[in-house]
């Protein structure tokens, strides 16, 4: 089964176009010390404002620093929030949210209610007052992240969960004498999987923009390290003069969240044999 | 009825509780915040003593328990208390911003949801055709930008590149009786809202609606003979709506107390600025009555969404 | 189906829509503001916005001119004391407060003993200090009130004679009695309220030549001329402030007509407004300056040798051409070069990394295997803490950071939040610190209390002493010939300079850019200072 799940994934041109703009990210990130031509920070106060050239590839900031490099840079920065916010925030928001579906009662109100306390504090909200109170620091931006869209998440698997739980298979496994742990693991939330991927090729998406929308607010990754947020706001500034100081890493943003997008959607369409090809 | 009844008690029971629990936690964690009012409110003249006094003025000194109970008794009578930074009642600072702010999130929803639902289902009816892919391409637009980069991008089209509407702002002064110059104020931060909005919903009701039109019943309802048309709309479209629902609900508490980026590019004075601004100036009165407010309304969105899920789905009930 | 109805609407509704027909064409002057005011009461009110706010609403006794001298506004004259420790104003007569009242001496006392009343918050009370009395009707417990003293400060001897009473010969007097901090309030209407929470900081009435009309908050506050002003009715029609936060929105506004007037632009776009026909750029000199600093009594910081390195390490003359574009003056110290006390022969340390290194060797840093130098196994490394709201501090500090790099120091950003970074600035919880301070046109005010060893527990929270700075402080203070306190503060600088207790690098000039049509601003080099001039300002329809 395995075997013909990639060969749908590769044969899904969407897919396999995401696919391919998440993993070049993924490896500039991965690979940034290697692969960028400058360090993100040192500056160069003369060289400021220089346009796309054969020195620096995608110009230099504001402060002389090479663009290219910090595009590269904030990859990894951006990727390392994302991956991490997102794992944190779908992990226990499947957890919780199949609980919740699957059982029932009590359970589901009770976890459904604690969704609901997180999710009536806007999200950006809740995300400033901890990041005032503790600090910008990747660690704490991700943890946030995770605390906001976990409750979304959560909705989501749950309502799928509900539906699928009075499906037939639900209720062959149930008479059989399946134990909850086995129905909600093997056959619920598997069953469910294609909706927690999609959420979560939303989620990373998500995060490299509320990321960036804290840049925006000041806060976010701060400087001299780069995230994709931080440099597009600082060269908004330049939108006339220095196109290219925010187009790139607004370009580097697009992409990776297209990217996560096309990807997720390629991954559903494999999950589910029923849909290939035919319309 | 009495199930449904016992149950919309129950919820509310629940909810009061929520809305105590959240509104305890946040105040403790302003509370142990670095930093506090004193500083924006003593400013350049800022000591010890001055500090110190302030905050004796504002009634930071007493115990936590003590300032929480004064706090929520008053609530409870619609008191939300002054702003520590301009002495406003609480409540006023809201409802002048509540118009503005659902004027934004009503606009928004509206266009997303006019498009994107329709839209979606045209891209799963008309799966792999060029519908498919304008959808796609559609919903992966909104999502794919910052939405203060989305903003600065319509301004500088619409109001520099093609001069036609005001960059920001509710509405000329002196015209704010007119409609015109509302509307006009109003579609370009509408549009970057509404364009973020729709990507998810637009995606939502296109991969639920695929979903929905696989189950077993649409199978069977094809292959009794019934028109095509009739099986889309009548069965799968009630169930790919749940999602659709879900995400609606989703996104009521950013709209309403979270557009925070949109009203800042615009200089729209909406809830989200100001409850953004509170936080920064450690203004704990708004906070919290910023926080209650929206809690509010998202409590009784959700518990809408709920039972709107029985009426779709009658599958599904509460025990 | 429904795509093309709200397609057909929106087409609809952009072909009805005229060009923007905008307000009575060039009477108003819409100014274009970064933030919200907090409080219309120049007795209370703490920041920026406020201030210039406040300007056109109410006046003070006393106004600047271009060279920052004093000239009659609501004191049409006075007279000083031999022993300088008496000033009798006479004010002007005739001239009433928006609501129609008549403005009176006892208005001025009213507002001054407010100032000095430990129950209300103000950032003015220092100003002050010279006045008789002064200790008694500030002290912490047990303040006196000012009819319990044997010698009034603030004496009403009739309607339109008022007299201020001091305890030195303060030279600072007259300067202070200026706007922004220095507007004058109506006793009628706030004697015996708390001015701290008053309605009025609300809704104020003063006797300037602009009438308080409206304040939606965060979205605009609109002042309108004021037809009985006693230097007669401003030119213009309305002011009407908008609040517009993001700066690049703001440019657009301008572009777009919906804003006449904005200040400080992103000042990389200064070359491309200068350009554009139908605007104009107005440039004056500021008395505010952005510094890199750090705790005197903390080590390394307390040796000179480390602090004269840090000063060569940084090529502040670069900053302000690359990065400001040369929209500031080099700071060599406290005072701005538009003020008297400047002395032009106090020069700030060369760019010269090689000494700064050298200096740090023979400090005993040694460089480490990271290339970050160490002293007895400690590495020379600090955090610099920061406003993470302010985007010019901001990019100053990543700049410090970069070229602290260069030398082998390694400083570490640390962004706070504005209440957090002024809570540990003054509780002096802090290792560097890059921030700036307002000033003002006077000298004393500031320079007293940020370098005078008294000053610890408030603007002195770098914990810098020096008992000579304190002597001149001191003496510049005490006396009103401007010639001795002009040689106090001079060497007052020097001994600054010698001492690097910071290295101070820019002030940074104001920039105002307008419409060509609009006449008869005069920007005068202090805090806000082109407000001074809405009362001439007028269209000329160009």
């Amino acid at each position: 089964m395995k075997a013909s799940l990639l060969v749908r994934l590769l044969g899904h041109r969407r897919g396999a176009v995401g696919a391919l703009a998440v993993a070049v990210m993924l490896a500039a990130g991965v690979l940034a010390p290697a692969v960028a031509p400058y360090s993100y920070s040192t500056q160069s106060l003369t060289q400021r404002l220089q346009p796309p050239g054969r020195a620096h590839w995608l110009g230099t900031d504001g402060f002389g620093r090479d663009v290219l490099s910090r595009v590269i840079w904030g990859s990894r920065v951006s990727l390392e929030i994302g991956f991490l916010a997102t794992a944190l925030s779908l992990v226990v928001g499947s957890a919780l949210g199949g609980a919740a579906g699957y059982f029932g009662g009590t359970a589901d109100h009770a976890i459904m209610r604690v969704a609901d306390a997180f999710l009536s504090v806007p999200a950006l909200f809740l995300v400033l007052i901890v990041v005032a109170l503790f600090g910008a620091s990747l660690l704490n931006t991700a943890l946030v992240i995770a605390l906001v869209t976990w409750a979304p998440a959560a909705r989501v698997v749950r309502g799928e969960c509900l539906a699928l739980r009075t499906r037939e298979f639900a209720q062959a496994a149930v008479a059989l004498g399946a134990g909850h742990a086995r129905i909600l693991g093997r056959h619920l939330l598997l069953n469910a999987l294609p909706v927690i991927v999609v959420q979560a090729s939303l989620l990373l998406g998500q995060t490299i923009l509320i990321e960036s929308g804290l840049s925006y607010l000041g806060l976010g990754a701060q400087p001299p390290l780069p995230s994709w947020g931080n440099m597009v706001v600082e060269g908004r500034q330049f939108l006339a003069s220095a196109w290219w100081i925010a187009a790139f890493p607004g370009l580097a943003i697009f992409v990776t969240v297209l990217g996560f997008n096309l990807f997720g959607d390629g991954l559903r369409d494999a999950f589910d044999p029923a849909l290939r090809g035919t319309s | 009825m009495g199930g449904l009844r016992s149950y919309v008690l129950k919820r509310l029971g629940f909810a009061a509780l929520m809305l105590v629990g959240v509104s305890m936690i946040l105040f403790a964690i302003m509370r142990v915040a670095p930093g506090g009012p004193e500083a924006v409110l003593v400013g350049g003249e800022f000591s010890a003593e001055a500090a110190a006094r302030i905050r004796q003025r504002l009634g930071l000194d007493r115990p936590l328990a003590l300032q929480y109970a004064t706090w929520a008794a008053a609530a409870v009578r619609g008191d939300l208390g002054r702003s520590f930074k301009t002495g406003d009642p609480v409540a006023t600072l809201i409802a002048d911003r509540l118009g503005p702010t659902l004027q934004l999130t009503g606009g928004a929803l509206l266009f997303a949801v006019a498009v994107a639902v329709p839209l979606g289902v045209l891209a799963a009816v008309r799966r792999g055709t060029a519908w498919d892919t304008l959808g796609s391409a559609v919903s992966l637009f909104g999502v794919s930008f910052p939405s203060f980069w989305l903003g600065i991008m319509l301004i500088l089209l619409f109001s520099e590149a093609l001069p036609w509407l005001p960059p920001s702002g509710l509405a000329e002064y002196g015209r704010e009786g007119d409609v015109l110059s509302r509307v006009r104020h109003a579609v370009l931060p509408t549009l970057t809202l509404g364009l973020i909005q729709m990507a998810a919903v637009m995606r939502f009701t296109r991969s639920s609606l695929l979903e929905a039109l696989r189950q077993d019943y649409v199978r069977t309802a094809r292959a009794k003979g019934l028109a095509d048309g009739r099986v889309v709309w009548r069965h799968a479209l009630r169930n790919a709506l749940i999602p659709v629902v879900t995400v609606i609900g989703l996104s009521l508490p950013t709209l309403v107390g979270g557009a925070v980026l949109t009203e800042t590019v615009f200089a729209w004075p909406g809830i989200g600025r100001l409850a953004v601004g509170a936080v920064f100036e450690r203004d704990y009165p708004v906070i919290m009555g910023v926080n209650l407010v929206v809690a509010v309304v998202v409590v009784t969105a959700n518990l809408l969404t709920d039972l709107a899920y029985t009426v779709i789905d009658p599958r599904i009930s509460y025990r | 189906m429904i795509h093309s109805i709200v397609l057909g609407l929106l087409t609809a509704m952009l072909t009805l829509a005229a060009a923007q027909p905008g307000l009575a064409a060039g009477r108003d002057l819409v100014v274009g503001l970064g933030g919200d005011a907090t409080s219309l009461n120049p007795v209370v009110a703490t920041d920026g916005v406020s201030y210039t706010v406040e300007w056109p609403i109410f006046d003070s006794l006393l106004e600047l001119d271009q060279s920052l001298n004093v000239k009659p506004l609501l004191a049409e004259s006075w007279e000083t004391s031999r022993d300088g420790l008496t000033y009798t104003f006479k004010l002007k007569k005739g001239v009433t407060w928006h609501d129609g009242k008549p403005f009176t001496a006892r208005d001025v006392a009213f507002t001054f003993y407010s100032v000095l009343d430990p129950k209300v918050t103000t950032p003015h009370r220092a100003y002050f200090d010279a006045l008789v009395g002064f200790p008694e009707l500030t002290a912490k417990e047990n303040s006196k009130k000012p009819e319990e003293l044997a010698v009034r400060p603030i004496e009403v001897v009739d309607d339109h004679t008022v007299r201020f009473r001091l305890r030195y010969p303060s030279g600072s007097l007259l300067a202070v009695l200026t706007n922004p901090r220095a507007g004058i309030v109506p006793e009628h209407l706030l004697k015996g309220a708390d001015l701290n929470t008053a309605e009025f900081n609300r809704k104020p009435v003063g006797t300037g030549p602009f009438k308080f009309v409206e304040w939606r908050r965060a979205e605009r506050i609109v002042l309108e001329a004021n037809d009985k002003y006693h230097a007669g009715r401003p030119a213009l029609n309305r002011v009407i402030f908008r609040i517009i936060p993001d700066a690049v929105v703001l440019l657009q506004e301008l572009r777009a007509g919906g804003v006449d007037f904005i200040e400080n632009p992103p000042l990389t776009e200064m070359a491309r407004l200068k350009q554009t026909a139908g605007l104009k750029v107005l440039v004056a000199d500021n008395t505010s300056y952005t510094y890199f600093g750090w705790r005197q009594d903390l080590a390394p910081f307390n040796d000179i040798k480390v602090r004269r390195a840090l000063n060569h390490a940084i090529d502040a003359p670069t900053i302000i051409k690359e990065v400001l574009q040369g929209y500031a003056a080099p700071a060599t110290g406290q005072f701005p070069p538009s003020s008297w006390a400047y002395d032009p022969s106090v020069k700030p340390y060369p760019y010269d990394p090689a000494r700064a290194k050298a200096l740090l060797a023979e400090a005993g840093f040694k460089p480490g295997a990271d290339g970050i130098l160490a002293k007895d196994g400690k590495p020379f490394t600090f955090s610099i803490r920061h406003d993470v709201a302010n985007q010019t501090v901001k990019d100053t500090a990543v700049i410090v950071q970069e070229y602290l790099k260069r030398v082998g120091v390694d400083a570490r950003l640390e962004p706070l939040d504005w209440p957090t970074f002024v809570k540990k600035l003054f509780a002096a919880e802090f290792e560097g610190i890059v921030v700036g301070w307002t000033n003002h046109h006077d000298p004393d005010p500031f320079a007293y209390t940020i370098w005078h060893s008294s000053q610890w527990k408030g603007r002195n929270f770098a914990h810098y002493k020096n008992a000579r700075v304190d002597e001149l402080l001191e003496q510049a203070r005490r006396t009103a010939v401007v010639a001795e306190r002009k040689k106090a503060y001079s060497e007052f600088s020097k001994v600054l300079m010698e001492d690097a207790p910071y290295v101070f690098l820019y002030f940074p000039q104001q920039v105002y850019v307008t419409r060509q049509g609009y006449d008869g601003f005069v920007a005068i080099p202090t805090f806000a200072g082109i407000y001074q001039s809405l009362k001439a300002a007028r269209w000329t329809g160009k």
